[in-house]
């Protein structure tokens, strides 16, 4: 993905141990690491903490930052590791991925009657249980798209795929999703 | 195209990436069964929009603080600490030269009133004065009032040798107060309205600069003196 103007500029300083300059590339690149972690953990606070997690790691190792790849991609990559270390203490933890987005849901603001609340909040669930059921190339490639709205070009790159390659997983993962959700609900996509 | 083949192109149609997307377009016109897969993908995409979330709290300024603390870390003890360390160092220099020497002060400012050429010191005024003055109520010292001299010798004296304007005079005014009188001799510290520390042992000098009117006494080797 595109970076800011003066990201070169800003990796050399933090590379030197300019903690500020790396704040500029968090600033940056906060919402969609977190959006990413969000997309393995759909939990806020873990989601946070993977952020987290990620940028620091980032910055520990930003002096064996060569530079081969785009600093998105290296990024990308710590964020995916942490998210998934940190998805697989949650199983090995055994807790249920439904009662951390149960809160999720609750903790969203809304003006809605609780009758309508609820039906949004069942829907996001059916969904989040649908995601985690996808393979992990398609699950990673919906929420490049979806979650962090990266175009084709950004993902071709960011993953070191084909455009086409890029086309054919996204409408594949696509479809799979629709029908898990019709698996787990047969009227989800009826109104 | 077939149905299948322009079902494997609608994800990237709907998202504006199809090469052939007027083909698609043509094909979803008169096809009902593939405008009802367009129909469930735009649904898919708004749902999956709805999960979309920004952090709540900024992530770049608890990144930033972490790494400020990982920095703070791994500075040695003795930099972190670099500005107490010299404070500290510098308050020891002074306890031990003021220990070492407890009159520096004096003796350096002892020797002043040099405008005229002549050096007169402050002991040799304060002698002087102490035995023309006495102390009034009020704490001043009063040259007139305290004179042990005949009232028409001090008038002549005063007449003679008026104390305001000669630059000899170091404390030239009508009266005195102890901690002028002391304060040429020793450190003073006013501890409040009424008592004055002087920071010496020797109680007979004390009483002997400031008179018999204030009571002074020895207390934790430094002399107090009551000035009401």
């Amino acid at each position: 993905m595109k970076g800011p103007e003066n990201e070169k500029f800003l990796v050399s300083k933090a590379k030197k141990g300019d903690g500020e300059a790396f704040g500029e590339l968090v600033r940056f690149y906060e919402k969609f690491v977190y959006n990413t972690a969000y997309g393995f953990l759909f939990s806020a606070d873990d989601a946070f903490d993977v952020s987290q997690d990620a940028f620091i790691k980032a910055w520990r190792g930003i002096k064996g930052f060569k530079g081969d790849s785009s600093f998105s991609t290296w990024l990308y990559r710590i964020t995916v590791n942490t998210a998934k270390d940190a998805l697989s203490a949650r199983v090995r933890r055994k807790e249920l991925s439904s009662t951390d987005s149960e809160g999720e849901v609750m903790d969203t603001p809304s003006h809605d009657t609780p009758e309508t609340e609820y039906i949004i909040k069942e829907r996001r669930e059916e969904l989040m249980r649908a995601i985690d059921s996808l393979d992990a190339d398609a699950r990673e490639i919906i929420v490049l798209r979806e979650l962090d709205g990266l175009s084709y070009d950004e993902i071709a790159e960011l993953l070191k795929i084909e455009l086409g390659t890029v086309k054919s997983r996204l409408s594949r993962a696509r479809a799979k999703l629709s029908e898990k959700l019709l698996e787990q609900n047969e009227k989800f996509f009826v109104k | 195209m077939t149905c299948e083949e322009i079902r494997g192109k609608l994800s990237e149609y709907l998202d504006g990436e199809c090469d052939e997307a007027e083909a698609v377009a043509k094909h979803l016109e008169k096809c009902p069964e593939c405008q009802k897969e367009t129909e469930r993908l735009i649904s898919l995409r708004k749902e999956l929009e709805s999960l979309v979330k920004a952090p709540e709290k900024s992530l770049a300024d608890s990144v930033v603080a972490k790494i400020r603390q990982e920095k703070m870390k791994k500075t040695p003890f003795f930099i972190r600490h670099i500005g107490l360390a010299a404070s500290l160092l510098i308050i020891l220099v002074l306890v031990i030269y003021t220990k070492v020497f407890p009159y520096g002060a004096k003796e350096e400012s002892a020797e002043i009133g040099d405008t005229s050429g002549e050096t007169v010191t402050l002991e040799a005024e304060i002698l002087d004065i102490k035995n023309t003055a006495v102390l009034r109520d009020d704490g001043n010292f009063s040259v007139a009032d305290a004179s042990p001299r005949d009232e028409a010798i001090e008038e002549e004296a005063l007449k003679e040798a008026p104390l305001s304007p000669n630059p000899e005079y170091t404390f030239a005014s009508d009266t005195l107060k102890p901690i002028d009188i002391l304060s040429s001799e020793f450190e003073l510290e006013k501890l409040n309205e009424n008592t004055l520390l002087v920071k010496t042992d020797n109680l007979e000098r004390v009483r002997e600069l400031v008179g018999d009117n204030y009571n002074a006494y020895l207390e934790n080797g430094v002399v107090v003196v009551l000035l009401k």
